[in-house]
């Protein structure tokens, strides 16, 4: 049956007010970027202005260390990413091809400890990262930012697993796998659209942390987060031009993984949906 | 070159000896500060710590925050048995009994090797960090109060200087608040009604909120006065309509914007708001002393407006104290207290005023200076502080949205800090 025109038309109006209402923000602090900082919050609002670089060769010379942290963010962004992945690609497998009380057992507590806000964990944490010393190494944030993901990784892959058939791992097999050789040459190249979507989760994740970072860091594994926050903190006026130039450079990294990992983003979050 | 079993021994000895000498030649040194803190040791006026450093074969590494989180990761550090923080910026809202027992008193470093001129530092701030007849910290960075104004909004209004007393300020937030080009213009703009805001008007009738000996005398004439005044123009749309939720950054905004005529805030904000950068105003805002009210005009110059300092501190369980102690008595020389201040930093020394350079570089020195003879800390430190300040915005903000009289809120809040203060 055909949709009248009039719910069509409805139905696009409320898809531009979503689009407008999720794009206004982001759209206005790359705008303010390319403004002269004195025109920014200037009343009425101006729309057309002559771009300049000002802001971002403000933050390459007030705030070099954001480059710096950048860095960080990526190392430990990727480091995070890549353990979460590979740590619920494993457990995600087993999961969906193991079944006895021990592990259900263990994934009801994988989900119950996850239920409980990062806060409550991260304090008791600290003496014993310190003692440790892990204290501001990029080494506690991968951890730390892939355990928190390792949970909802492992759902969303066993979801994927489950739908792989029990009859290809029974082949390789009988061709003379093992069980890690099923999971590396069966399993893992047919849930890679899941592998992607849990990466897509850890990888914003990690990028924008705060807390953790800010909690397990000073100096050498410091992110650019806390940096950001630092901007919005200075006791001699925010430079709001510098700051959303940071942003927008915050932004982009993270703007193009979503952009190139975003069909394989539905296809991993609706994985399982129909099942049964 | 023939190599030897004996050179190829001596040489990777040396290649593994290296990173020892390295280590004993210069030693690490963690100061944990605001990056502010950072900025203004080197610039313009020059470096404060780079000689020192050289000299003493040390690696003074920053590490910065903003001011919430600063402290509360120095607190946690310091707290462990074994930190990394070896210099530590505090807040004087922070000098209280519970935080002070975490850092090294200064008593015997200061007997053994003292500071250059103590009498030359403003003893508010030195007694500010004291805690129990002991000095916890060395003051480095102050914000003294002061009043900016647009003096274009003035001349078009027809006002000339500035307000003689805070009364006459009351008048003028009334005449300057406008519709000028299509934008409204607001009288006056505080970040906010907390009690650091409030405590500013209060002092132009020398009032407090809670005085050094712990008393509360929030609802005394000065505190009441300034909660009206307040409500007086917030009723005759001189003080703004949303004035609950303004923070200071917005109304650094709206003063360069030009949707405030004047500010009462920290006097070193006017560079900012005449930044050609980043005001639409550059030039046009002058910054005075917060005046005095009538009554108490003959008994001061100026109106004993709130200070609030930055110390610097040494955690109990740093090894490194004596080469912190260096760096900090380093850091409060007299010459580093003037190549800071040239560096933008609010010097704590009276002597510095004195420098023509200073004289030059701040329009407001001699009134800052002025400021600095009288004035107070907003409130004492104590452990309670945080509850005490939360309870203080509430009935403010009751008060001037009409909700209460002032008297009605002050008296409620005198007795709700009273209980605080007990329990």
């Amino acid at each position: 049956m055909r949709r009248p025109l009039y719910i069509k038309a409805l139905r696009g109006l409320a898809l531009l007010a979503i689009a407008f209402w999720s794009a206004f923000p982001i759209a206005l602090v790359v705008l303010s970027s390319f403004k002269p900082a004195r025109d920014i919050f200037v009343f009425p609002p101006t729309w057309a202005f002559t771009p300049t670089l000002a802001n971002y060769a403000g933050l390459w010379l007030r705030w070099p260390d954001f480059f710096r942290t950048l860095g960080n963010s990526l190392i430990v962004t990727l480091g995070a990413t890549a353990l979460a992945v590979i740590v619920s690609a494993m457990a995600g497998y087993v999961y969906s091809r193991k079944r006895n009380p021990y592990l259900a057992g263990s994934a009801f507590f994988m989900i119950f400890v996850r239920l409980f806000p990062p806060i409550v964990v991260t304090l008791p944490l600290f003496p014993l990262v310190n003692a440790l010393r892990l204290n501001d190494t990029h080494l506690i944030l991968i951890i730390l930012y892939a355990t928190f993901f390792v949970s909802m990784g492992t759902m969303i892959l066993k979801a994927f697993v489950d739908q792989i058939p029990r009859e290809l791992d029974e082949a390789a097999m009988v061709d003379g796998a093992g069980v890690w050789g099923v999971f590396r040459r069966v399993i893992l190249p047919l849930s890679a659209q899941g592998m992607i979507a849990v990466g897509v989760f850890v990888f914003v994740y990690a990028w924008n942390e705060f807390l953790f970072a800010f909690i397990f860091t000073t100096s050498a594994a410091k992110t650019a987060p806390l940096v950001l926050s630092e901007m919005t903190g200075a006791v001699d006026g925010v430079e709001w031009g510098v700051l959303f130039a940071a942003t927008t450079v915050q932004l982009v990294p993270v703007l193009i993984f979503v952009l190139l990992a975003q069909k394989y983003l539905i296809a991993g979050l609706t994985a399982g949906a129909t099942k049964g | 070159m023939r190599i030897t079993r004996r050179t190829l021994l001596a040489g990777t000895a040396a290649v593994l000896a290296a990173p020892a000498v390295h280590a004993q030649a210069t030693r690490r040194l963690n100061v944990f500060g605001h990056r502010v803190h950072k900025t203004v040791t080197a610039g313009p006026g020059g470096d404060i710590i780079e000689a020192w450093a050289k000299e003493n074969r040390v690696d003074v590494e920053w590490v910065t925050f903003d001011t919430g989180p600063l402290q509360e990761r120095l607190f946690r550090e310091a707290s462990l048995a074994e930190g990394a923080v070896d210099v530590g910026f505090i807040l004087n809202t922070q000098a209280t009994p519970r935080i002070a027992s975490l850092f090294e008193p200064l008593d015997d470093f200061m007997r053994q090797a003292p500071i250059e001129d103590r009498a030359d530092v403003f003893p508010g701030m030195l007694k500010g960090l004291t805690v129990q007849d002991k000095l916890y910290g060395l003051p480095f960075r102050h914000a003294s109060s002061g009043m900016h104004y647009n003096e274009e909004f003035f001349q078009e209004r027809g006002l000339s200087g500035a307000p003689k007393t805070i009364e006459d300020l009351a008048e003028f937030a009334k005449r300057t608040s406008w519709t000028r080009n299509n934008q409204p213009v607001v009288g006056l703009v505080l970040p906010g009604v907390t009690y650091p805001n409030v405590i500013d008007i209060a002092r132009a009738w020398d009032g407090e909120f809670i005085t050094p000996d712990m008393r509360v005398v929030a609802n005394e004439a000065p505190m009441v006065n300034a909660i009206t005044l307040l409500r007086d123009l917030f009723v005759a749309g001189a003080f703004p309509r949303n004035f609950a939720s303004i923070s200071t950054e917005d109304v650094n905004v709206w003063m360069q914007t030009g949707r405030a005529a004047m500010v009462i805030n920290s006097m070193g904000r006017n560079s900012i708001y005449n930044d050609p950068a980043r005001s639409q105003f550059p030039g046009k805002f002058k910054t005075t002393t917060i005046p005095i009210s009538r009554e108490f005009a003959s008994k001061f110059e100026v109106a004993p407006a709130k200070v609030e300092f930055w110390g610097m501190a040494i955690p109990k369980n740093t090894k490194n104290k004596e080469l912190a102690w260096g760096l900090m008595r380093q850091m409060l020389s007299k010459e580093s207290t003037l190549k800071a201040a040239l560096n933008g930093n609010g010097p704590v020394r009276n002597s510095t005023y004195d420098d023509a350079r200073i004289k030059e570089k701040l329009p407001f020195a001699e009134e800052e200076r002025k400021v600095l003879r009288v004035a107070r800390v907003p409130m004492p430190a104590f452990d309670n502080a945080q509850r005490a300040a939360d309870l203080f915005k509430e009935e403010a903000e009751a008060a001037i949205l009409g909700m209460k009289t002032p008297r009605a809120a002050m008296d409620d809040l005198t007795r709700r800090t009273q209980r605080l203060l007990q329990g």
